[in-house]
């Protein structure tokens, strides 16, 4: 649970990231113009990460990047040639996003930055059942469920990605890798174990033609 | 071989051998002079001895004595003054009775050539009655033919010199008239490569003076053309960049809400919220699109001009305005004279369209909007497009025509503006004849004027 501060002038993709992030279980914040990023960067909100654009209003990215100290930064921008993406990175930004970007993406390199701030989610607790993240250890009602590495790994994968339908084949790649070798029904095979292990047979949700959610709604 | 090379080898294998044959005739000629001289001299003195000694011997003719012993006498000092007088002359008197060749009172000069030097002879008869005698005179011409030898020492070094002065005069003078052509070779090798180009100095009046001068005219004009190549080049470059820029945004907004949709458990209202941003930022990709075309197709259009009355393009205008105006409920002020004017109706009303969408982009909700058409003169007509909206900094004036270019972009994406129209009025107005003028200040509002000429100019196509 990160607090997360967008600054994209265009309001459907301020709105689009910032329920992509909400999907994850983090508080968001918007400004919509550098002056509004400004404000709520000196009002000492408790911010982990900011998410800036760097054509905006009033105030440039590039210029706002200068005045937030000790907040992680990854700039959100259509600009992709090398010159812009360099200037980005050595102006002290963490990360560098290119629109148009996949939702998976942004998910991936958010958490990417928290965990090398050590600001990501350490446990993550659903229906009876508290994950460590960083011991890896279940506990369901008090008792400790015992996973074999290829089930943490799918497990993992689900809460980073919570609230997003994941296929078959992307749950194979992101838990076991490219080269595992397995099929979509390895996958199958683990979910149900999953299910069965932790009590989850609701929360993690098979979607017709998509895949598999773990979902924190229902 | 270069041309000045050529030119100066040609000018010296004339030249030289001209000159040499000049020196060495003239050399002949004096020395023909003095040989003329040496011999009418010679031929003088023999002339005036033999006359002397005849008047001698006449004065003593009353001697008793043989004709031969008399005229020996007589000749004896005269020969001994011209061999004290000359070392090298030689005066001599024979009696050679009628073995002669030559007459009485003639003269017979010779000059042969004996061994070292050439001498010259003297054959003369005394005058009668003495005619049997002769005076032989010889002459050796060693001092004459030695002047004649350092003369012709002193010739061969002028010569030699002149020679030597006309090879590098020429050469020098043959380097610095082709210099400005070596400079012009040079310049045209550098605008080969493609380097940039120079302007060669012009020197004189002379054909490569003028050579040099059209090249530069031609270079200046190169230079002007290739850099507006490059100037549009990167326009177009940059239509393109801000184009694909410009796509990205509703693409990146369109697939992300799809997604967001297919793959996040949505509210029933999140949903709602996705489909509205799908479409609006569709309906936005397909506008630009349109607002691309519309600009492809007028570049590519000539003025298809004819007589406009005001007031109808008034009307036509009100009819493409549609809801633009009602949505931020603006009102607007129309102040149009009724002229007529020469131009492009749907070019004219696509511009005027354009001017007062911007303006309400501008424009906060309630405000106004003034609308005036009039003539500034007999050949100009005016449209001026005047808001009270949020205006420009002038340094954001300058850009304003730049393709995709906006002052707030996030108000002006919120109303839908693809960021073309100013460029395509810059592009109208311009396949008019016309010109554009804007005014701002920041907070107070805008103010466009279009200035064209009433009437086309009919022999422009």
């Amino acid at each position: 649970m990160a607090k997360i501060l967008i600054v994209e002038d265009e309001k459907a993709i301020n709105q689009l990231m910032k329920q992509n992030l909400v999907l994850q279980g983090h508080q968001v914040l918007q400004a919509f113009d550098g002056r509004q990023a400004l404000e709520i960067l000196d009002s000492k909100a408790d911010l982990d990460l900011v998410i800036l654009d760097i054509m905006l209003p009033y105030i440039s990215g590039m210029e706002l990047i200068t005045q937030i100290e000790q907040i992680p930064v990854m700039f959100v921008t259509a600009k992709d040639g090398i010159q812009d993406k360099l200037k980005g990175l050595t102006s002290g930004a963490e990360d560098y996003l290119v629109k148009p970007f996949d939702m998976l993406e942004l998910i991936a390199r958010v958490n990417l930055i928290l965990k090398r701030h050590k600001k990501d989610t350490t446990t993550f607790s659903l229906a009876g059942v508290t994950v460590d993240m960083v011991s890896q250890k279940v506990v369901r009602d008090g008792q400790e469920i015992i996973l074999t590495p290829q089930e943490w790994a799918l497990l993992e994968v689900l809460i980073r990605n919570v609230n997003i339908a994941l296929s078959r084949d992307k749950l194979l790649n992101m838990a076991w890798g490219y080269d595992f070798d397995g099929d979509a029904r390895t996958v199958d095979v683990h979910v149900v174990k999953l299910r069965k292990k932790l009590g989850w047979e609701e929360q993690i949700k098979t979607l017709y033609k998509l895949g598999y959610r773990l979902e924190t709604t229902s | 071989m270069k041309l000045w090379q050529r030119i100066y080898i040609i000018a010296l294998l004339l030249f030289l051998p001209v000159l040499n044959v000049g020196l060495f005739m003239g050399a002949r000629m004096i020395f023909n002079y003095n040989m003329d001289m040496t011999r009418r001299q010679a031929s003088d003195e023999v002339h005036l001895l033999s006359r002397t000694i005849v008047k001698d011997i006449e004065s003593l003719s009353h001697m008793e004595q043989q004709e031969d012993y008399i005229v020996y006498r007589v000749a004896k000092p005269y020969v001994d003054y011209v061999a004290n007088k000359d070392s090298n002359a030689t005066l001599e008197v024979h009696y050679v009775g009628d073995k002669t060749s030559l007459q009485m009172g003639q003269q017979d000069v010779s000059v042969y050539d004996t061994g070292e030097y050439p001498e010259i002879r003297v054959l003369e008869l005394l005058e009668a009655p003495y005619e049997s005698y002769q005076l032989f005179y010889f002459k050796q011409l060693d001092d004459f033919y030695n002047l004649w030898e350092s003369l012709k020492i002193v010739f061969c070094i002028i010569s030699l010199c002149c020679s030597m002065v006309l090879a590098i005069v020429l050469y020098l003078l043959l380097y610095e008239m082709t210099a400005p052509l070596q400079r012009l070779t040079q310049s045209v090798r550098m605008m080969k490569t493609g380097e940039a180009w120079q302007e060669v100095e012009v020197e004189g009046h002379d054909d490569i003076a003028e050579l040099t001068r059209s090249f530069n005219e031609m270079g200046a004009e190169l230079e002007e053309q290739m850099e507006q190549l490059q100037r549009e080049s990167k326009t177009k470059q940059q239509l393109v960049d801000d184009l694909a820029h410009e796509m990205r945004t509703p693409l990146t907004a369109i697939y992300g809400y799809a997604e967001y949709l297919q793959k996040a458990p949505y509210t029933e209202e999140e949903k709602l919220d996705a489909l509205d941003y799908i479409m609006s930022e569709s309906k936005r990709l397909s506008h630009m699109g349109q607002e691309l075309l519309t600009m492809a197709i007028y570049r590519e259009d000539e003025v298809n001009a004819e007589l406009i009355e005001s007031d109808q393009m008034v009307k036509d205008l009100t009819s493409m305005l549609g809801n633009t105006l009602q949505e931020k409920r603006l009102k607007l002020k129309k102040n149009v004279k009724p002229v007529t004017f020469e131009g492009d109706r749907a070019m004219l009303v696509c511009l005027l369209r354009n001017l007062i969408e911007n303006a309400a982009r501008a424009s906060e909700s309630g405000a106004r909007i003034w609308l005036t058409i009039d003539k500034l003169d007999e050949g100009t007509v005016y449209f001026r497009v005047k808001d009270e909206g949020i205006g420009m900094e002038p340094h954001e004036l300058e850009r304003i025509t730049n393709a995709f270019y906006r002052v707030d972009k996030a108000r002006s994406r919120s109303n839908g503006g693809a960021g073309i129209g100013l460029n395509l009025c810059d592009l109208i107005v311009k396949k008019h004849s016309g010109t554009m003028q804007f005014e701002s200040t920041p907070g107070q509002g805008t103010s466009v004027t279009v200035f064209l000429p009433a009437y086309r100019e009919r022999n422009e196509e």
